[in-house]
Parts: C-alpha cells; sequence; structure tokens
C-alpha cells in the first residue's frame, strides 16, 4: 500500500496522483458492494457491479488518475456506481421479461443513505491508516483493548505491560484516529 | 494544582485506578473544571469507537474469490500483496 503511509488513498486520488486497480479494489470494494446492496443487487450481480465500477473507472488501463476538476471524488464514485447498478437491473429485466420488480426511484436513490455508507467507510479505513502510523504494540494494546473490548488486565497480561501502560497506548492510538478521521472527513 | 492524564481518567472512571488515588482524583475533579471536560472527552471517545466498530462490521464483507480472479485476469495482473484469496 503505498499511498496510505504517506496519506490516504482519497488524498492521492483527490490529488490527482495515480493509483494502480488493485490499491482502489482493496480500498472501495466493500463500499460498492454495500451500496449495491440498496439496489437489492443479487450476490453474482453485486460482483459484476464491482467489476464493471472498476472498468468504467480504469477504462481497462492498469492505473487511473482523478481529474481533481470533476469536484469531490465520493460524489463521482456514486454517480459511477449508481450507473452501473441501474444498467445490472436493466439487463436483469431484459432477461426475465419485464417481471422483475424495480427498485423505486433508482436515479436518486437515497443520498442520505450514501452518506452514511461514506462515513462508515471513512471510519474504516481511519482504523487501516492508524495501523500504519503507530507503533505495532500501541496498536496491538488498542485493537484488543478498544476494538475486540477484552479487560486491560488481560490485555497487559497478554502483551507483558502494566495496566497503566494499556490505557496510555489506547489514549495515544485514539488521539491518533481522531486526526486521521477529521482529515478523511476534510478530503 | 496537578491535572489529571486522559489515561488516568480513563482508568478512574472504569474504577481500574489503584484505591488509594481513586478518592484524591474524585476531590479533584469536583473542583477542576479542566480534569472534568478531559473527562466528557473520554465518553466522546467512546462514541467515536463504538462507530468505528459498527463500521468495520458493516464493511467486512467476504470477497469471493472467483470475481477477484476474473478482475486479474481482467487487467492482466496478480497483485504479490493479496494473500486472502
Amino acid at each position: 500500500m503505498g499511498y496510505t503511509t504517506k496519506k490516504s488513498l482519497l488524498a492521492a486520488i483527490q490529488n490527482g496522483d495515480e493509483i494502480s486497480w488493485f490499491e482502489f479494489y482493496e480500498t472501495y470494494r466493500p463500499l460498492i458492494i454495500l451500496r449495491g446492496n440498496d439496489y437489492r443487487l443479487s450476490s453474482t450481480e453485486l460482483d459484476d457491479l464491482c467489476q464493471s465500477v472498476l472498468l468504467d473507472i480504469f477504462k481497462m488501463g492498469k492505473r487511473f488518475r482523478y481529474d481533481p476538476a470533476k469536484g469531490r471524488f465520493r460524489d463521482y464514485l456514486r454517480r459511477v456506481i449508481s450507473h452501473n447498478a441501474i444498467d445490472l437491473i436493466r439487463k436483469r429485466k431484459d432477461r426475465e421479461c419485464a417481471c422483475t420488480e424495480f427498485p423505486g426511484n433508482l436515479t436518486d436513490m437515497n443520498e442520505a443513505h450514501w452518506q452514511e455508507e461514506w462515513q462508515a467507510h471513512i471510519l474504516s479505513q481511519a482504523l487501516v491508516i492508524l495501523r500504519e502510523q503507530v507503533e505495532i504494540g500501541t496498536f496491538q494494546v488498542f485493537e484488543l483493548y478498544a476494538i475486540k473490548g477484552e479487560p486491560p488486565e488481560k490485555v497487559a497480561r497478554f502483551l507483558g505491560i502494566s495496566v497503566s501502560a494499556v490505557y496510555v497506548a489506547k489514549s495515544r492510538a485514539v488521539a491518533k484516529l481522531r486526526k486521521i478521521v477529521e482529515q478523511l472527513r476534510e478530503e | 494544582m496537578r491535572h489529571y492524564q486522559l489515561p488516568e481518567l480513563d482508568q478512574y472512571r472504569n474504577g481500574k485506578m489503584p484505591f488509594l488515588s481513586r478518592l484524591p482524583c474524585r476531590w479533584h475533579l469536583i473542583g477542576c473544571n479542566r480534569c472534568r471536560v478531559r473527562l466528557n472527552r473520554l465518553a466522546e471517545d467512546d462514541l467515536l469507537l463504538r462507530d468505528i466498530k459498527e463500521s468495520v462490521k458493516k464493511l467486512n464483507i467476504p470477497e469471493n474469490g472467483v470475481a477477484y480472479r476474473r478482475l486479474c485476469d481482467t487487467f492482466q495482473e496478480i497483485p504479490e500483496q493479496h494473500s486472502s484469496i
């Protein structure tokens, strides 16, 4: 993961840096699938959606450079996902002689819901970035105690540190996490 | 006056502060606005962590190996970093 060590992939995209299809796939696949679920696509269609979104964005090339003049990347991505999801539903309708139920208001699928999904994406990415920005020991403590909810005594015993050190590491990680989330929300 | 740091206040609110330190901390919090603000920040941190946990759960969508390989074929590239399939 080349970009995320220095800046997030989103920042790289917004900057107009060149990114690979694989970095994009690793980062955005869950979000594309999540959005595809809003269109009530089948599991096969969700995989097709992921494929078609990538093809649409990368135009068969292995690398892609976003034009920041197009506006915010999140809006562009929403439009690309929406366009491809509707296309898949149309194809299904053609195959099934127009007897498939068409989800209502397809052209303007709930904007607020997309914002929620985008926020969820930002938060899960923040955790990925945190892992790269703090020491491995700090992240281990944070993951075990703050994310997995293990008791601090158990974490301290497991890692051979004091309970106070568990709280110090958690505090450090959360402060860093806040900054990462703020930065990602601004991008 | 000695102010309390976030990890200490975190221990205090979780009942993990050593017994002899707990009472002075409680008295300090009554009179110190700065430390009360810090204590409230910990509650905000809890909300952030809750949202992160929910987001990770929501986006933990298993990958379809066949679909991934189809993408590798399309882009004529098998990235080395990908270890999950």
